[in-house]
């Protein structure tokens, strides 16, 4: 069962073409992230799953009826805005319980999901605080209870954890996905953050210039990218071009390979399908590894180890045909 | 050298002097010598101001008749003022908020602030000529033969008068004419100081339009109001020119203190009235902020 669906689905600003016919299908209970690099499509395409926006054409099939004609306040789903979008006149309380008093539920039903609400983001109780009473992360866990307390079908988060710090959004990572797989609905999360994607996701859509270059589990995404644009944005890569992956592969394309798969030769007893000579150029502390960058043919490589290797020295890397991935253009 | 000699909290002292002494002296002496002149009296007989501190003044001012119907009589207009001004004002806000076309916005910008750049006086001095019997309004009253309405309008008690430049009709007219910028203004820009995203929000949780405006606009635009209905209402409070240009001669608490202090000589009455405008400010400020008029802010 698709909770959402896009049919060449095309959305112009005046001449900017901000999403060029995009087709995709979100399945039930999904954590779907959309990742790009910004103006890259992907909060066109939420926003577009809101209402705030009218596709220029195709369609939009929201549980499987074509919506792109009905106002977002007849729509099943509910969105976290990047900002957050808290009412600064309205203490925690009437913020969390605007739309089911819009829907005209009793006072002790709205007080009852209130709490049940704010127990779900698991703040305590706030409610008489304005929002401008609030710190970052409560501010982004209110907007998740006002969210969530209208039971949408679908979910859409805008990069909702881009404004918090890098402790805190590790924190609220674990705990979105943990609330996601308790209340079993569709999650649309938008992001630029390839790590966020990649360790949040079900599936993730790859945004370039307003087209989708590849959909995939994070699995597929990271190990099989299909075009440079993939392997460059998630994860890092190692991009052999043409040239070099002929003379080196005798593959007459463009080929990718991780850090992770490029090996220190330190035994002639090692065997590997390709082995090649770099020159070291920088070493990188970065607590877990070593990060080093390598040249070859005025390029630059990335490699990692655990050992420490002297700058400029002559350095064989070592790789396995199976970790190499051909791309096209 | 320099850092030797250097201190940050001189140094912001220093530059802050100047106008230190500006609000201190000019400005907070005057209000408070104004406050210290209220409270002197003048000799009856003698004419004389005596510099002793009493309420015999406030007792004069709140004890006659005419005096309190000159604060009650400028009141009522700086109320009915500021709330035709406010009626007028945020339809107007709202068109300019709502307006894209690129074209008609100068044109609505300088509308508003094209007014405020010409001569009071010569507004005033028009506007009398418009209102006048032999004016602009009574030309199109009779070309049209709707003079019975206007006599009908005119005949009614107290707001009514011999023309409508001889009422307290057209005094009302003129104030608001005179003050509508300053509603306006300050309503446009809290209208474009509330985010996109908060509208998006309030229809994303399942409000439509109507619902949006009562309960995200017109909250979030309260303050502007407030802003704005501070201008109006103290502009009328202190105004005396229109009403003595266009009024019937009854007083206004401006045209008291006008002529309190000059052709009366009583400065502490003059004092006194004065004083009035600025305590019915201060209470409609903690009104204001009681009903959480500033909480947005």
């Amino acid at each position: 069962m698709l909770d959402i669906e896009f049919q060449n689905t095309t959305c112009k600003f005046k001449e900017f073409l901000a999403l060029d016919s995009i087709s995709f299908g979100v399945e039930r209970g999904e954590f779907f992230s959309l990742l790009g690099p910004s103006g890259s499509g992907k909060t066109t395409t939420l926003r577009l799953v809101a209402g705030f926006l009218q596709p220029s054409s195709g369609k939009i099939l929201i549980e499987g009826k074509e919506s792109s004609s009905i106002p977002p306040f007849k729509r099943n789903v509910n969105t976290v805005f990047q900002d957050y979008a808290l009412f600064p006149h309205l203490n925690v309380f009437d913020n969390i319980a605007y739309g089911l008093k819009i829907k005209k539920q009793s006072a002790s039903t709205i007080e009852k999901e209130v709490k049940s609400a704010l127990e779900m983001v698991r703040l305590p109780d706030l409610i008489h605080r304005k929002p401008s009473e609030l710190s970052g992360g409560q501010k982004q866990r209110i907007a998740l209870a006002r969210a969530l307390i209208n039971k949408p079908r679908v979910l859409l988060l805008d990069e909702p954890l881009s404004a918090l710090d890098l402790k805190l959004r590790q924190e609220m990572q674990i705990e979105l996905k943990e609330i996601q797989r308790k209340i079993g609905i569709t999650f649309i999360f938008v992001t630029h953050d390839q790590q966020e994607a990649l360790s949040m996701s079900n599936r993730i859509a790859v945004f370039n210039k307003g087209k989708i270059v590849q959909i995939g589990s994070p699995e597929q995404v990271y190990a099989d990218p299909t075009s440079e644009f993939v392997a460059g944005f998630v994860g890092e890569s190692n991009i052999f071009d043409k040239t070099s992956s002929e003379s080196l592969f005798g593959i007459s394309r463009t080929c990718m390979i991780r850090p992770e798969n490029l090996y220190f030769k330190k035994d002639p007893n090692e065997k590997y399908d390709i082995e090649t000579e770099f020159i070291l150029k920088e070493s990188i502390y970065t607590g877990i590894t070593i990060k080093h960058i390598l040249s070859k043919d005025n390029k630059d490589y990335i490699a990692y180890s655990q050992e420490k290797k002297e700058k400029g020295s002559k350095i064989i890397l070592g790789l396995y045909r199976k970790d190499l991935r051909p791309l096209s253009d | 050298m320099w850092k030797l000699y250097y201190n940050k909290k001189l140094t912001i002292f220093l530059l802050l002097l100047p106008l230190l002494i500006w609000l201190g002296l000019v400005y907070l002496g005057s209000l408070f010598t104004l406050l210290l002149n209220s409270f002197y009296r003048v000799d009856d007989f003698s004419g004389v101001i005596v510099r002793e501190i009493s309420l015999s003044t406030f007792k004069d001012l709140f004890g006659q008749r005419t005096n309190l119907d000159i604060i009650f009589r400028t009141v009522a207009m700086a109320s009915s003022v500021t709330i035709t001004c406010i009626l007028i004002a945020f339809p107007i806000a709202l068109f300019m908020y709502n307006n894209k076309n690129q074209f008609l916005k100068p044109i609505l910008y300088l509308g508003i602030m094209l007014p405020l750049w010409s001569s009071y006086l010569v507004k005033v001095y028009a506007w009398k000529l418009i209102l006048a019997k032999q004016g602009i309004i009574n030309f199109f009253v009779e070309l049209t033969g709707t003079q019975v309405f206007l006599d009908s309008l005119l005949s009614i008690p107290v707001i009514g008068g011999t023309s409508l430049s001889f009422s307290y009709m057209g005094i009302y007219l003129v104030f608001v004419y005179m003050w509508l910028p300053y509603m306006i203004l300050p309503i446009y820009a809290s209208l474009q100081r509330i985010p996109l995203n908060l509208i998006l929000a309030s229809e994303d949780l399942g409000a439509t339009p109507s619902i949006t405006f009562r309960k995200i606009i017109i909250p979030l635009v309260v303050p502007g109001i407030v802003a704005g209905s501070i201008f109006t209402f103290s502009l009328t409070l202190g105004d005396y020119i229109v009403p003595t240009i266009i009024g019937n001669s009854s007083y206004f608490i401006g045209m008291a203190v006008y002529t309190h202090q000059g052709t009366a000589g009583n400065i502490p009455l003059a004092a006194a009235f004065s004083i009035v405008p600025i305590i019915i400010m201060l209470i409609y400020l903690m009104l204001a902020k009681r009903i959480g008029a500033f909480d947005a802010i």
